[in-house]
């Protein structure tokens, strides 16, 4: 190790007492997220199959639409969020931010792969084909891919470090992947219909519709935050066997 | 609005699809759930058992 790493963590060495306090401050505040997250999920689907009216146009399939945009949304947001996390860690070294990076990264995933389920299966009756290689659809295959790639890629390199910065990397890549996706309804054809909701507009759907999705959304994203923060406590503690507080924590022989 | 459960869960003819989306939504929820608490269980085992495993 050269001169100047050792001097760095010499001198940063406040840094190994985050993690045990991030551990502690994330085991208290997920279970609140994870009380939420089954309140509003509640609350969203009482809004959504017993208030919601019926779309004029679509019938009752739309109904898919209280899972679908949500899983869609978090799945582009968890992405930047996961990217954010990750240039933070290349940037400034620190140890906490690549945790929260491979924290996010299977949320991300799971959150695509139901956006493009429901999408399939919402797709069939109003549009009569479960699946289009068009933009919208592409690109979220993409984006699944990329959450894939990232822990495919992290789980390659031994040493962890390296594969934080590997996979970070990675992560930064494809962030641009998802300005294309949130506007590939507008750029290409697609039929994929368009932006349900649009900032600064008035949104041109029936109240209780939009309050339902609304709250389907806080929902998941309450349910993301719980399950982040719960995950990285697990890596926290994988990453940091050897400490002497997780030693203490978890018992044993050392 | 619903006449009956009946007519609830048929959703107007268009029940499959609903319950499908929505009930793969829910095993995943669950399947994400069930994969993190082995996660943490298995990393806040003492570590002699975690060893033994791991051999």
């Amino acid at each position: 190790m050269s001169e100047t790493a050792m001097a760095h963590q010499r001198f940063h060495f406040f840094r190994y007492a985050a993690p045990p306090e991030f551990y502690r401050l994330a085991g208290r505040a997920a279970p609140w997220f994870a009380a939420l997250a089954v309140l509003l999920g509640l609350g969203g689907l009482y809004l959504g199959f017993f208030l919601a009216p019926v779309d004029a146009q679509q019938g009752q399939v739309y109904r898919i639409m209280f899972v679908h945009v949500p899983a869609a949304w978090m799945a582009m947001f968890l992405y930047l969020v996961m990217a954010f996390w990750a240039a933070l860690g290349l940037i400034f070294n620190t140890r906490m931010s690549a945790v929260m990076a491979c924290a996010l990264a299977p949320s991300g995933a799971l959150m695509a792969l139901l956006a493009l389920l429901t999408g399939a299966l919402w797709g069939r009756p109003a549009w009569g084909t479960y699946w289009d290689w068009d933009a919208r659809m592409t690109s979220t295959l993409i984006l699944l891919f990329l959450y894939m790639g990232f822990m495919a890629l992290h789980s390659a390199i031994d040493d962890t470090r390296r594969a934080d910065r590997a996979a970070g990397v990675l992560a930064l890549v494809g962030v641009v992947n998802v300005p294309i996706i949130y506007f590939s309804v507008q750029w290409w054809n697609s039929l994929h219909q368009g932006s349900s909701i649009t900032l600064g507009r008035a949104p041109s759907m029936a109240t209780p519709m939009l309050m339902a999705m609304l709250v389907m959304s806080l929902a998941a994203w309450m349910y993301c935050i719980a399950v982040a923060l719960t995950r990285a406590r697990a890596i926290v503690l994988e990453r940091e066997r050897d400490s002497d507080w997780v030693r203490a924590l978890v018992g044993g022989d050392a | 609005m619903w006449s009956s459960w009946g007519d609830f869960w048929d959703m107007g003819g268009y029940g499959g699809y609903i319950w499908s989306a929505y009930g793969a939504v829910a095993l995943a929820v669950a399947m994400e759930l069930l994969f993190l608490r082995r996660r943490l269980r298995q990393a806040l085992r003492p570590r002699r058992a975690a060893r033994r495993r791991s051999s």
